[in-house]
């Protein structure tokens, strides 16, 4: 493990350091990301849903507007996380660089979902709430059917190559980030085809 | 010479708090990217790792106050909604006023083709910065953790380098397009 390396460097042998374990690492790391995370996900629902914008707007002091709600979640999950992370791995040592990864993922997710090119995609006035839940809906289920298949693939090819738990691990990995990659390509283009389509008139 | 306190607290908010902040972050980088075994000795990483300390805790103090001044003291100001929603009163200014704020201001394109400057520029910008402060907060929280540690673990350092660089180039990000659009539409 980890901690065992520390007075392996002549350098170090002086300054009498006792072993730590990496669960508090691995928690600073992940309440950051959890905290980046948060913030993208309600930066891109205030865009996409007036009701949302209606529950974030009296979150700070007037003038801020639903820019106060946003951060005041997003700062509340990197603490409550970084609190009950610690509280769970103070003593324990965790694998950190599979938690490093999860949260550099969290991070990207969140800084996509603050980019406006992409939430500025969800505009409420630009699509109704049937259309959006259509287009997402339609997604998901392509995002599943992918997931299954390539789980059952890569799984089969997996075990070729690697020992086993690493094999199904990868695989679902894989499979994972397929399904999510499906996800978003498709509830895009399904949104991206709803908006240019002429609206049907009423009977 | 003068200041009035709207203009002192954008000077605060971009300059005072942003230079600290950039001159943390050099030394902190500098500093994480030399720790490293066989270049020091036990009193040199000791010496080292108080420089370290310090640097790292004043750039995540730094992010804080920086988005806080600039969240809750100053975006009010510039997204004020003065003008109604013609802006009818941004009609032949060349700058903000009290009756057009800087928002209004930009959306109106009074002055040119300006309204991308808020729909894209403030939009990333309001929101990236808060990304600084969570990122800058763990790692300074890592470093206090492990401390010394650090020489020994070249992947462990890395990785505190990531998050340290990312929250620099949000903060980058949120700082270029401040300046920006205080130069085309100044708080006053």
């Amino acid at each position: 493990m980890s901690t065992k390396t520390a007075p392996e460097l002549a350098e170090l042998e002086g300054l009498d350091l006792p072993a730590r374990p990496d669960g508090p690492g691995a928690a600073f790391m992940l309440s950051a990301g959890i905290g980046c995370f948060v913030l993208g996900l309600f930066t891109t629902l205030d865009e996409a849903s007036k009701a949302v914008d209606a529950f974030l707007a009296p979150w700070g002091p007037g003038g801020v507007g639903p820019l106060g709600g946003k951060v005041g979640l997003a700062v509340i999950a990197y603490v409550v996380s970084l609190a009950v992370l610690l509280a769970v791995w103070w003593k324990k040592d965790v694998n950190i660089k599979t938690w490093f990864w999860v949260s550099l993922v969290l991070g990207c997710l969140g800084v996509l979902m603050t980019f406006p090119l992409f939430f500025q995609i969800f505009a409420a006035e630009q699509m109704t709430s049937a259309d959006r839940v259509y287009a997402w809906a339609t997604a998901t289920g392509e995002g599943l059917v992918a997931f299954m298949v390539t789980w059952l693939v890569s799984a089969r090819l997996m075990e070729m190559v690697l020992p086993e738990p690493l094999a199904a691990n990868t695989a679902m990995a894989v499979a994972g980030a397929i399904g999510a990659l499906i996800v978003s390509v498709e509830g895009l283009r399904h949104s991206a085809q709803l908006r240019s389509a002429p609206t049907q008139p009423s009977p | 010479m003068e200041l009035n306190s709207r203009e002192m607290w954008t000077v605060i908010h971009g300059m005072v708090l942003g230079v600290i902040f950039l001159l943390a972050f050099s030394g902190a980088l500098a500093e994480m990217w030399s720790l490293r075994p066989g270049i020091t000795t036990a009193a040199g990483i000791k010496d080292r790792m108080k420089r370290l300390y310090v640097g790292f805790g004043a750039m995540a103090a730094a992010t804080w106050l920086t988005v806080i001044t600039g969240t809750y003291i100053v975006y009010p100001w510039y997204r004020a909604k003065l003008a109604g929603p013609q802006f009818v009163t941004c009609a032949g200014l060349e700058l903000p006023s009290t009756k057009c704020s800087p928002r209004d201001f930009i959306l109106s394109n009074v002055s040119g083709s300006t309204e991308g400057w808020h729909s894209f520029g403030m939009e990333w910008k309001e929101h990236v910065a808060w990304l600084a402060p969570l990122l800058a907060t763990s790692a300074f929280l890592l470093v206090l953790y492990y401390g010394p540690r650090l020489v020994a673990r070249p992947w462990l350092r890395n990785a505190v380098i990531v998050m340290l660089v990312a929250a620099f180039l949000a903060a980058v990000v949120a700082g270029a397009f401040g300046a920006f659009i205080n130069k085309v539409a100044p708080i006053v």
